[in-house]
């Protein structure tokens, strides 16, 4: 038996242990999208990143312990790189989460909230299911280019979505959202002038107003 | 000859709201003057232009602890305007949303009020020597606002509730529930009554209202309305909705954020006091006995207090009738309910909804289906005024009996409180 210690707790584990199998067994909390035991330990996403205390980093995933050893899993820093990792992960996925059957079942949307990465749309944590939404039966919500967060508290009561909690920063998931606002038949305008109503101060607003002409010149 | 006397209370606690009040004396006159020092909004400015089925949603955003009632009495102002009839289930829905607000606002207000008579500093203090009746009522608020959950969803700025649709579905047992929970608090209310009046002792006994005229809405049916199309004074006068203008006129004082509004120039009061007062013939037996058991001196503005509590233990049986009385008409439950296409009409339209402080006038009126022009009346500030004529009228009581500077201030923050003034309403 080897002697880990992480942020502080020690624990004593079978040699040939992953740092991320010890953390777990502290009840420390390391996070991580590839990882499935027995399956697949490609150690690909990066977000279980930890370092020693002389700063070298590594992936818990795939750092087997064979001596007594010393890690940190939850300096901030450590956070930062997860998240920005985590972000340059979310570059290549469409976030379409109106169209998505997935909603609660999503680790990219739970990730999301634990790492603070703003981006993900309010559809996300929408009741409804896609041949369910709002925008099919013509009501104007504005849960695509809303930033989630509040889980969706207005649809699951039967309203739509407004805007309260301010635009999504990401521009290339406002391009998509506005392009299904024109599929589906809005007027650019209408859109514009009910997110004016929480938006008008806030700082994203500018990008949205400049997507939407985008969207109308595009034709 | 009387010295002068100049007090000043900043920001009356308790109270939902910025409120300063002056007390001025100079020979033989008091001068009360009810500062609202919340910052305006603008609410009926920034709304116009905007698209008439966006009102209510912002309306409702005046203030956070009556929004149902912002947000029901604008969505009947904006659908009698634009024509459009709900289906009557949907109706009776936003009826029993109107009333649970009813019951849950004045709940609180009596329980944030108590600590004036039973002689506890505030709310905390109360808590502290009353442990097992505050938890008690404490629960009964939680009951009240899990039965409205079931009813339309969130509690604050609900929004299932729109301009020509309901968003929440509600099963047959869930109503069922509903009304046998309200049923329940109602008698549990009605038991604790005995506890309450034990700890109730009056403070300023013997003192009257200066000016006795009321407002309150005229009943359409033989019951305690949620909604009405007409406004009854205590003069025998009623008024349509849409002529309210010629009755009640609205001026602000220089000192105030907030307006004020007199019926033919003169003082009125509205709320709790006035409608139990009004509607004594309709209320049950277990309400008349409570106004006796409680000895509610209904001119007294102090008993709006008692009176409020009576209207909860009314209101929370009424709305079980209700409740029950939908659920043995439905199947299933109420689907949700959405019209088609609003239309894009113009029209006028005046809203009246019983609020738990008072009477709330929401009139608007709109072209080709955006919002032209909108004013909102709040109890407050038809209470505004009166708050002045009995505050000063109290404070000569209160010299004439002897009492001391510190004794006057406290009882005239106790009579801001039993009107329970909500001031973001006021200046919206």
């Amino acid at each position: 038996m080897v002697k880990v210690k992480i942020d502080g707790k020690v624990v004593e584990v079978e040699p040939g242990t992953t740092v991320l199998e010890a953390a777990e067994k502290t009840g420390i909390k390391i996070p991580r999208l590839c990882v499935v035991p027995g399956l697949y330990e490609g150690s690909s996403c990066r977000l279980c990143l930890v370092k020693t205390p002389a700063g070298r980093l590594f992936p818990s995933c795939n750092y087997r312990v064979y001596r007594d050893e010393e890690f940190l899993a939850s300096t901030p820093d450590l956070w930062e790189m997860r998240r920005v990792n985590f972000e340059l992960l979310l570059k290549f996925h469409k976030m379409e989460c109106w169209a998505c059957e997935r909603k609660s079942f999503c680790s990219l949307v739970e990730l999301s909230k634990e790492l603070l990465v703003d981006g993900i749309p309010v559809c996300s944590e929408c009741p409804l299911p896609p041949s369910e939404c709002l925008l099919l039966k013509g009501e104007l919500c504005l849960g695509m280019i809303t930033q989630s967060g509040c889980n969706a508290e207005c649809l699951v009561s039967g309203g739509e979505c407004w805007g309260c909690r301010g635009p999504i920063t990401r521009e290339d998931i406002l391009w998509r959202a506005f392009a299904h606002y024109k599929e589906l038949g809005f007027n650019m305008k209408d859109v514009i002038s009910k997110a004016e109503i929480y938006w008008n101060s806030a700082p994203g607003f500018a990008t949205v107003k400049k997507v939407a002409e985008g969207v109308v010149s595009r034709g | 000859m009387a010295e002068a006397l100049k007090l000043k209370i900043e920001e009356v606690p308790a109270v939902a709201g910025k409120v300063n009040v002056s007390i001025e004396r100079e020979r033989a006159t008091v001068r009360v003057d009810f500062g609202a020092a919340q910052d305006p909004r603008f609410f009926e400015r920034f709304l116009k232009g905007r698209p008439a089925t966006y009102v209510p949603h912002v309306m409702s955003r005046i203030c956070g602890v009556c929004s149902v009632v912002h947000l029901t009495c604008s969505i009947e102002a904006v659908e009698k305007a634009l024509g459009i009839e709900p289906k009557p289930e949907v109706k009776v829905l936003r009826e029993l949303a109107k009333g649970f607000e009813n019951v849950q606002n004045n709940f609180v207000h009596v329980l944030m009020a108590l600590p004036d008579y039973t002689g506890d500093e505030n709310v905390v203090c109360f808590s502290k020597s009353h442990p097992h009746l505050f938890t008690r009522l404490m629960d009964i608020n939680k009951r009240i606002l899990e039965a409205y959950r079931r009813v339309c969803g969130r509690f604050i700025h609900t929004p299932s509730l729109s301009v020509a649709s309901h968003g929440k579905p509600i099963a047959k047992w869930e109503l069922e529930y509903v009304g046998k929970e309200m049923a329940r608090v109602s008698k549990e209310l009605y038991d604790l009554a005995g506890d309450l009046a034990e700890i109730w002792n009056p403070i300023a006994q013997g003192f009257k209202d200066p000016a006795p005229t009321f407002c309150v809405l005229n009943p359409p049916r033989e019951e305690f309305p949620m909604f009405s199309d007409e406004l009854m004074f205590s003069d025998g006068l009623v008024v349509r909705a849409e002529k309210y203008g010629e009755v009640i006129e609205e001026h602000k004082p220089p000192y105030s954020n907030a307006k004020v509004a007199l019926y033919r120039g003169k003082p009125f009061y509205v709320g709790s006091r006035a409608r139990m007062q009004a509607y004594s013939e309709l209320l049950t037996a277990e309400a008349r006995d409570m106004i006796k058991f409680l000895d509610v001196d209904f001119s007294n503005p102090f008993d709006n207090v008692k009176a409020q509590y009576v209207e909860v233990v009314y209101l929370s049986d009424l709305l079980a009738e209700k409740a029950l009385e939908l659920a043995a008409r439905l199947r299933g439950g109420v689907a949700i309910f959405r019209e088609e296409k609003v239309p894009e009409a113009s029209g006028e339209g005046v809203g009246l909804a019983t609020a738990p402080r008072g009477v709330l006038i929401h009139h608007y009126r709109i072209r080709d289906g955006k919002l032209e022009y909108a004013n909102v009346i709040t109890p407050t500030v038809m209470n505004a005024r009166h708050i002045e004529v009995s505050g000063e009228s109290l404070v000569l009581w209160a010299l004439s009996k002897g009492a001391e500077k510190a004794r006057v201030k406290n009882l005239v923050a106790a009579l801001v409180r039993a009107y329970d003034p909500c001031l973001p309403c006021a200046v919206h």
